[in-house]
């Protein structure tokens, strides 16, 4: 026995609970938008890898080689791939995630489902990029162990805590999909504002460039960027010489939670009447 | 029991006036009205346009196992009702209750990727109505033998031909165990022998509980299927009953609408000469009452009726009964008939039952008229109507015409010899020999 009405909301138990009974279609939709990067390429998959290697080699290049950003004590190009790491769980999810509700609107206004799913599963094409850099960054290190006689990484237990890093960016991915999917399905101009949004974005965490480049009269102006405490302590959990904080990884935390209940509320409120304008 | 419960349902939609589209508010506001911000005014008019109700008041409900037909004009709401029960949009006011799972077909083919097999969208599409992966495995045989996919069921469906993405489709959601099924115009598409295959699984199915709701414009198809029909019309109920006289409503409404008056407009005078004048074509009863569509267990009766002008006129009718715009036939009067005062004129004709198949015909009116020299009156579309059936199945009523003919058996005695005697019931008739149906 089920009921429709104008304006009953079903609450966040039940909610919760219909999204884990659809559980499943976030593996179909995952499929679909990684096969959204490279269908009717020529190419096919080998189009992810160059979409991420080119930045990589370019983006080192120009910061590592031409502008000698500090990357304290490991060569650039490694402090370079460990920044770019969770950097990609944020932009690329974010990106796509943001499309979710949009691409899927032939499918939406035929079909019913959670429609909170869909931008968490139009973030799996984004996940995609941070993965490959993971194998480079991997691979770059067998490089100097072999070329330097060094491992720039050693294995230690506060690598667990770069898995908690990225855990956070990918959260906070998530929580503003939350809010620009829905922005995105009523008007398209979300989109460009989005990309430069998050273009800018980059530059203002350190994710090129270390914090301890960052004048320390206004680190904490940094520090608010909720993106810069996981990224940081994602460094510090690989390389050496890095420094992080524990009390602006809880901040980190505390803005990724209050984005997501914000988010919820807001997607859910709002999910009605953006359907009727998809 | 109650299976849908409809009460008083409503969805209202905000039409921008062209104006207002075209200026950027919308867009900017992007639904944070509700927050307690200051309000962003842009440039560009706030809330030009106009509330349009797609469905208001509509009440209804649908026991387990009925089939609902819904009909009425583009743009009445009968996709929206469905939409609204599909939970695809939220309706505006009032509430729909309803027991069990809810399939729909809203349009072939929605929820399927191109790029997966048959067997990945068949699952695809079962966890979209929240159905066990265990469920689904087990039914994806009986699916793929639905709908005839032979070898391609491993193909992914950018390969395969709309008829077999639309068999698929049906296939899919008739297996999903549907306890209610909605249905937008599911047959619109496909060939003839599938959609005589889809509606027969869907009475089957309803024989067992299956509730649906089936929207179509195939007139022909809802009377046959369907025990009740509604009708809506601007977003209201305007008839809710037995098929025939709810379609005969319906397309009495219609053809007032546009059938008739486009008719009667061709003013080139054709209809009328200083003879005689057709003023009707109706469709009767054997009451001599106007009706809508045929049954074709019935006698039915065609009256022209004719203003006649001049008295002493010899008068001969003609009429030709059209189906998908082919002559069927022509009847005419065998005898010619004097008009011997001025005044109404009717010429009738009687169709007998069990001659019409299940149809739509279009009737063309010609009515000769000698007085000094011939002349004759004509109106093409005269008369719009369909005829139905309440045989069970669709394949008794098939073609332009259907009529009943005298079938014979013969047994043949040596043939039945050889075989064992059959149940006492069925023993053939002593005489052995034929024997009239």
């Amino acid at each position: 026995m089920w009921t429709i009405e104008a304006d009953a909301d079903q609450g966040f138990g039940p909610r919760t609970r219909e999204v884990w009974r659809y559980r499943r279609i976030l593996w179909f939709f995952s499929l679909k938008s990684l096969q959204t990067l490279y269908s009717k390429t020529v190419l096919g998959p080998a189009w992810i890898l160059i979409r991420t290697l080119v930045p990589l080699g370019v983006g080192s290049f120009v910061f590592g080689s031409i502008m000698q950003v500090p990357s304290g004590g490991v060569p650039y190009f490694v402090f370079f791939l460990a920044g770019q790491v969770p950097w990609n769980c944020f932009d690329g999810p974010l990106i796509r995630g943001s499309r979710g509700i949009e691409m899927n609107r032939q499918l939406l206004t035929k079909l019913y489902v959670p429609r909170i799913i869909l931008p968490l599963a139009s973030m799996t094409a984004g996940v995609a990029e941070p993965i490959i850099i993971a194998l480079v960054l991997l691979g770059s290190l067998v490089y100097y162990r072999v070329n330097d006689g060094v491992w720039y990484v050693q294995p230690e237990p506060r690598m667990l805590a770069a898995v908690a890093s990225v855990v956070v960016v990918l959260a906070l991915a998530f929580s503003l999909t939350l809010w620009t999917s829905v922005w995105q399905a009523r008007a398209r101009d979300a989109r460009f504002v989005l990309r430069y949004v998050v273009g800018f974005w980059l530059f203002l965490t350190p994710v090129i460039y270390p914090l301890s480049a960052v004048p320390a009269d206004i680190r904490w102006l940094a520090q608010l960027n909720p993106l810069t405490p996981p990224i940081e302590t994602f460094k510090w959990a690989l390389l050496p010489g890095m420094q992080q904080s524990w009390p602006w990884f809880l901040y980190s935390v505390g803005v990724t939670v209050a984005a997501f209940l914000g988010g919820a509320w807001y997607f859910t409120r709002s999910e009605s009447l953006t359907m009727d304008k998809l | 029991m109650d299976s849908l419960i409809v009460e008083d349902l409503g969805k209202r939609y905000f039409v921008p006036s062209k104006k207002a589209a075209a200026a950027p508010r919308k867009t900017l506001n992007l639904g944070l009205a509700r927050l307690p911000l200051p309000r962003i005014t842009l440039p560009g008019r706030v809330g030009q346009g106009r509330d349009l109700w797609a469905l208001r008041h509509v009440t209804f409900s649908v026991p387990a196992g009925q089939i609902l037909g819904i009909i009425g004009a583009n743009g009445a709401g009968k996709s929206t009702l469905l939409k609204i029960i599909a939970r695809v949009t939220r309706p505006t006011e009032g509430r729909v209750t309803g027991v069990g799972r809810v399939v729909s077909l809203l349009e072939l083919g929605a929820g399927f990727n191109p790029d997966f097999s048959a067997q990945d969208n068949i699952l695809m599409n079962a966890a979209m109505h929240g159905i066990p992966r265990r469920e689904a495995l087990d039914r994806i045989p009986q699916i793929i033998e639905f709908a005839e996919l032979d070898d391609f069921a491993d193909n992914p469906l950018r390969q395969y031909s709309s008829g077999m993405y639309l068999r698929l489709a049906f296939s899919v959601a008739i297996n999903m165990q549907p306890d209610i099924l909605l249905a937008d115009e599911i047959l619109a598409v496909g060939d003839i022998a599938f959609q005589e295959r889809c509606l027969q699984r869907v009475a089957q199915e309803a024989e067992r509980g299956l509730t649906v709701l089936f929207v179509s414009h195939d007139m022909a198809a809802v009377a046959r299927l369907c025990p009740r029909i509604i009708w809506i019309d601007k977003g209201e109920v305007m008839h809710d009953g037995e098929p025939e006289r709810v379609i005969a409503e319906y397309e009495d409404a219609a053809l007032r609408g546009f059938g008739r008056e486009a008719a009667w407009g061709e003013k080139t005078g054709r209809h009328t000469n200083v003879v005689a004048e057709i003023a009707s074509v109706r469709l009767l009863n054997a009451l001599g009452e106007e009706i809508g569509a045929a049954p074709t267990t019935e006698d039915v009766y065609v009256r022209i009726r004719l203003k006649v002008r001049k008295p002493g006129a010899v008068l001969r009718a003609f009429m030709d009964f059209y189906a998908k715009r082919f002559l069927v036939f022509r009847t005419h009067q065998e005898q010619e008939v004097v008009a011997d005062r001025r005044g109404v004129l009717d010429l009738t004709v009687k169709i007998p039952a069990h001659l019409l198949s299940e149809t739509t015909y279009t009737v063309n009116v010609t009515v000769y008229t000698v007085l000094v020299k011939e002349t004759k009156v004509v109106l093409d579309n005269a008369l719009t109507f369909m005829a139905y059936g309440h045989e069970a199945g669709g394949q008794l009523k098939r073609g332009a015409l259907s009529p009943r003919l005298d079938w014979t058996t013969q047994s043949h005695v040596n043939a039945r010899k050889k075989r064992k005697p059959g149940p006492p019931g069925r023993t053939p008739a002593p005489w052995g020999g034929s024997s009239v149906v």
